[in-house]
């Protein structure tokens, strides 16, 4: 075994419980902006393969890219507070499809504006670029599928040996498949989920909006419905250490493992009748539910080798309470900004 | 030795982080002041009501957006990924330090993004001042953001008392804060001027882009004098050992400097074209041109930063190699490859000592270099013997000031030098074999003891003469070997000849320039004080000369000789002729020849004892 090698984890600021509450805060929002974009992405490429693109909601898709990895800093901001000498080790171990997900996301985003920009004057150039986006979307997923389970794994660390040129892929991992196509699938129903809320606010005639929305919820319940077997498939990939943890073992896990399928049949039951509000909250919750179901199961991974309490705590808080006073300021001037919006309807001279 | 290194023989890392930081950095400035390009510019032409030169606003906005906030926004997260990659303890220790930094930098960042989308699909949906206030958010966001990233990449060079306290404040408010702050803001303007004339050379109408080709020479310009200020102020912060290591004792900055020197000529001279009328083909030529410059302006600007920082990769705190001062002593005592985590090699023996060399090769060498290519290590130690090897190691971090001292035992320094030579080299060692000289022809002047009347002997006054001959870096002893000669006239009762006699010294054909091989003539001002004629030596002769009496003998001292010829070959016995002759007629009275030793081959240990 290689335990031996794990790096020696640096001291942080403040109490660790700080960075884990902001880690999961911060890692739903950009969840939710992931599964918005990919999801979105999917489903405008399947509408465009069918005949069924409707711009309203596809031209949002290069604003989402933006705000999807701007929102993606602070979760791997904290990750690497907390994890950090496990992902740095294990983003050198496959460092070049790693380092490959920047230019690639560069050149996704500007096929994200070439689709919506040149869909009009040259429709196979946007085409192109959105099967581009969207496959470049889904290698990035990939990718970070690879590296966040091979870093709870030091135990398969022995690879870098055999190659330390960076070209190690995780593709011995048992959870890999059952994982990424249980986030596809999820990205696939939150999309449909962001798509049917999106037609709600738009101008759609009336009985278009409702066939829409309709559509998509269904899209989302379908997908649910797929997730119950592919979930069932991922936990039970899991070392028998992990999943036993959701089994009792551990009250808190068994209790949110129970809440989020409780959720899902709740989803269910409101996409299937139609009910988009309550479909949207539960929605919300099931994303929330499922990031501290998967924190949880990477403290059973990491059960034997290493937990966030053991980092050493400097105690210096002044930064962070400058920093949430500035978080404060700065959600105080994004709402001024959007109210500037609303409250100036004058055209440019 | 905390981390794996990503092995990258050919390209390597901190090629790899200098590509994508330059494009990163030159457009992450023009995100700055191109903020406020934008909303002046946007002012100027709503109160002067140019519909003309808002729709150039309109279409520049456009353009800055695709290039600052997708490609600028993206690239900044790859230089995160990659210097992660390359350097993780480094990467791992400034997020530790700052993450809230980081935090902060983050909600400016989210603030920047807002601004620029509403002010981008809002243009011309809005009424002037909400559009502009929206501009002005913008900027003061962008500014924010650079306002404190800047503390935390001044840190890197110039950490201040955080060395001490680990004080979060005293990191990000280091002593390069300020000076680093102002000159970047000067660059951020500049580049806005620059990437300004993209979009204006693509205008069609002609005074059109004559308005706005203008009025980017104008934030060009603008700023250049402060620039120059604060950069003479930004190296005046940093350490004398970084000033040093910058502008004299690391080669790897002469490139960079003149790089820095020539496109800064190029930038602001070419620059000028913005003010003379020209078509709108050389307009469009002329902008992307200075748009490439920039790019290089700043290639030369961030390596003299990587520079200046080296040995360390965090000054003062962490070495290139990631390991830290602190843990050198435990290193070098206990053995390297028993402290490094990510090693199969835990202990060197006899057998595995090239398996270990590699590994430790790859472990702290290649933290900065490759083996064949850039910054590679089969060029820089193809003139270099096994044992040169060892003594360059040796010296790291001490006569070699830029590279971080090497952490080991000795034995494993002796394993990575004979993995540099014996397996990237592919040669063999030849330590044990004595280099056998070739015989140089030398003629003695002819002494008849039968007839001759005097005898002449000469001697230089040490076995050999060693000079430093790098008086750049450092000089234990000068070029100085000093004759002593006496003169006897022979008979029953032989007789010291002390007056009365001429006594003069010429070296040999090949020696007669010492200064076309030596840099002594350089720094002997700053060395020893005294400034010399080229040539002359500490005690004011030359390799030609006259001795002077000094009672029982003849001497000349410090004569300058070096054992370079000027044929280019190493010869470190030059020798003289010495002719003694009747001071009042002129006549010889003997001639003879002796050598004077020098060498550069410095090596203390073959004379002295160590210790």
């Amino acid at each position: 075994m290689y335990d031996s090698i794990i790096p020696t984890a640096d001291t942080i600021p403040v109490h660790w419980l700080w960075f884990q509450v902001l880690l999961i805060a911060t890692f739903f929002i950009h969840m939710i902006l992931m599964n918005l974009l990919l999801g979105g992405s999917l489903l405008t490429l399947w509408d465009l393969f069918t005949g069924k693109l409707e711009k309203r909601t596809s031209g949002s898709i290069p604003t989402l890219v933006a705000l999807t990895v701007n929102f993606g800093v602070p979760p791997l901001l904290f990750v690497q507070l907390l994890y950090g000498h496990l992902f740095y080790s294990s983003s050198v171990m496959l460092a070049v499809p790693w380092i490959l997900v920047v230019p690639i996301l560069i050149l996704a985003y500007y096929g994200a504006y070439i689709f919506i920009k040149k869909s009009d004057k040259a429709p196979v150039l946007s085409k192109g670029a959105l099967i581009f986006t969207s496959v470049s979307l889904l290698y990035i997923a990939f990718i970070f599928v690879n590296n966040n389970t091979l870093a709870l794994q030091p135990g398969r660390w022995g690879i870098y040996f055999e190659d330390p040129g960076g070209w190690n892929l995780n593709l011995g991992e048992p959870t890999l498949w059952s994982r990424y196509l249980h986030f596809l699938l999820a990205a696939l129903a939150i999309g449909a989920l962001g798509r049917a809320i999106a037609y709600h606010f738009s101008k759609t005639a009336k009985k278009e909006k409702e066939i829409q929305i309709r559509r998509n919820l269904k899209i989302f319940a379908w997908i649910t419905v797929v997730q119950f077997a592919v979930g069932s498939w991922f936990w039970l990939t899991m070392p028998e250490t992990v999943w036993k943890t959701f089994m009792g073992e551990s009250f808190f896990a068994t209790f949110m493992m129970v809440t989020g399928w409780l959720l899902a049949l709740l989803i269910l039951h409101s996409a299937f009748t139609g009910r988009l509000k309550s479909a949207m909250i539960l929605g919300g919750l099931e994303v929330l539910n499922m990031v501290i179901v998967r924190d949880l199961a990477r403290g059973a991974y990491l059960k034997d080798i290493f937990k966030p309490s053991q980092l050493e705590n400097m105690g210096e808080p002044s930064a962070l309470i400058v920093f949430l006073l500035i978080f404060a300021v700065g959600l105080l001037a994004i709402y001024y900004m959007i109210r500037l919006i609303s409250k100036s309807k004058t055209p440019q001279s | 030795m905390n981390y794996p290194v990503w092995y990258l023989p050919q390209v390597g890392g901190g090629l790899l982080i200098a590509i994508i930081a330059v494009l990163h950095v030159v457009i992450s400035h023009l995100a700055v002041g191109g903020g406020l390009f934008l909303v002046l510019t946007e002012r100027k032409a709503v109160l002067t009501k140019n519909s003309a030169l808002l729709e150039y606003v309109r279409k520049h906005t456009w353009f800055f957006l695709l290039l600052t906030m997708v490609f600028g926004g993206m690239s900044g997260v790859g230089i995160w990924f990659i210097i992660a990659l390359v350097n993780p303890a480094a990467t791992s220790s400034l997020i530790h330090t700052f993450v809230f930094g980081w935090a902060i930098e983050w909600v400016f960042f989210i603030g920047e993004i807002v601004a620029l989308l509403i002010y981008h699909y809002r243009f011309g949906k809005m009424d002037d001042k909400s559009h502009m206030k929206l501009g002005w958010l913008y900027f003061i966001f962008a500014w924010l953001s650079l306002f404190t990233i800047n503390g935390i990449l001044g840190f890197m060079l110039t950490p201040g008392k955080w060395i001490e306290t680990g004080s979060f404040w005293q990191g990000l408010f280091n002593p390069s804060f300020m000076p680093s702050l102002l000159f970047r803001t000067c660059i951020s303007l500049i580049f806005a001027g620059v990437f300004g004339l993209v979009t204006g050379a693509w205008l069609k109408d002609k005074e059109m882009r004559r308005t706005v080709f203008r009025l980017c020479a104008q934030w060009m310009y603008a700023p250049l004098l402060i620039l120059v200020f604060t950069g003479i102020y930004y190296t005046r912060v940093i350490s004398a050992e970084s000033f040093e290591n910058l502008f004299h004792f690391n080669r790897e900055s002469t490139p960079f400097i003149t790089l820095i020197i020539v496109s800064s000529i190029l930038l602001f001279g070419l620059g000028l074209f913005t003010l003379v009328k020209s078509s709108q083909i050389t307009q469009k030529l002329g902008a992307l041109t200075v748009v490439v410059i920039c790019f290089a302006w700043m290639a030369g600007f961030e390596y003299m930063r990587e520079i200046a920082r080296k040995p360390f990769v965090l000054y003062g705190h962490m070495y290139s190699t990631g390991i830290t001062p602190m843990q050198m002593d435990s290193v070098n005592t206990e053995g390297f490859l028993k402290l490094a985590k990510w090693t199969e090699v835990k202990e060197l023996t006899d057998e595995n000592i090239l398996e270990a060399g590699a590994e430790i090769f790859r472990l702290q060498c290649m933290a900065c270099h490759t083996v064949d290519g850039y910054n590679g290590v089969l060029n820089k130690s193809d003139q270099l013997t096994e044992r040169g090897l060892v003594a360059l190691l040796t010296g790291m971090g001490k006569v070699n000031s830029y590279m971080p001292p090497f952490a080991g035992t000795e034995e494993e320094k002796r394993a990575v030098a004979a993995y540099i030579y014996r397996v990237l080299q592919e040669k063999t060692t030849q330590a044990d074999v004595a280099h056998e000289p070739e015989e140089l022809p030398l003629e003695i002047p002819p002494f008849n003891p039968d007839s001759n009347e005097y005898v002449l002997l000469v001697w230089n006054d040490l076995g050999m003469h060693s000079i430093s001959d790098n008086e750049k870096y450092f000089s234990f002893q000068p070029p100085g070997n000093t004759l002593n000669a006496q003169l006897f006239k022979r008979g029953p009762l032989p007789e010291l000849v002390t007056s009365g006699v001429t006594m003069e010294y010429a070296v040999e054909a090949g020696f007669e320039h010492p200064e076309y091989h030596s840099s002594f003539w350089e720094y002997e001002e700053a060395i020893f004080g005294v400034d010399l004629p080229e040539g002359t030596g500490l005690m004011g002769k030359g390799v030609f000369g006259t001795m002077e009496s000094h009672g029982a003998v003849y001497a000349a001292h410090m004569i300058p000789v070096v054992p370079y010829m000027d044929n280019k070959t190493y010869n470190p016995y030059p020798v003289f002729t010495i002719t003694a002759k009747d001071e009042s007629s002129g006549e010889l009275l003997a001639i003879t020849k002796a050598v004077a030793p020098t060498s550069t081959e410095m090596g203390c240990r073959n004379c002295h004892e160590g210790g």
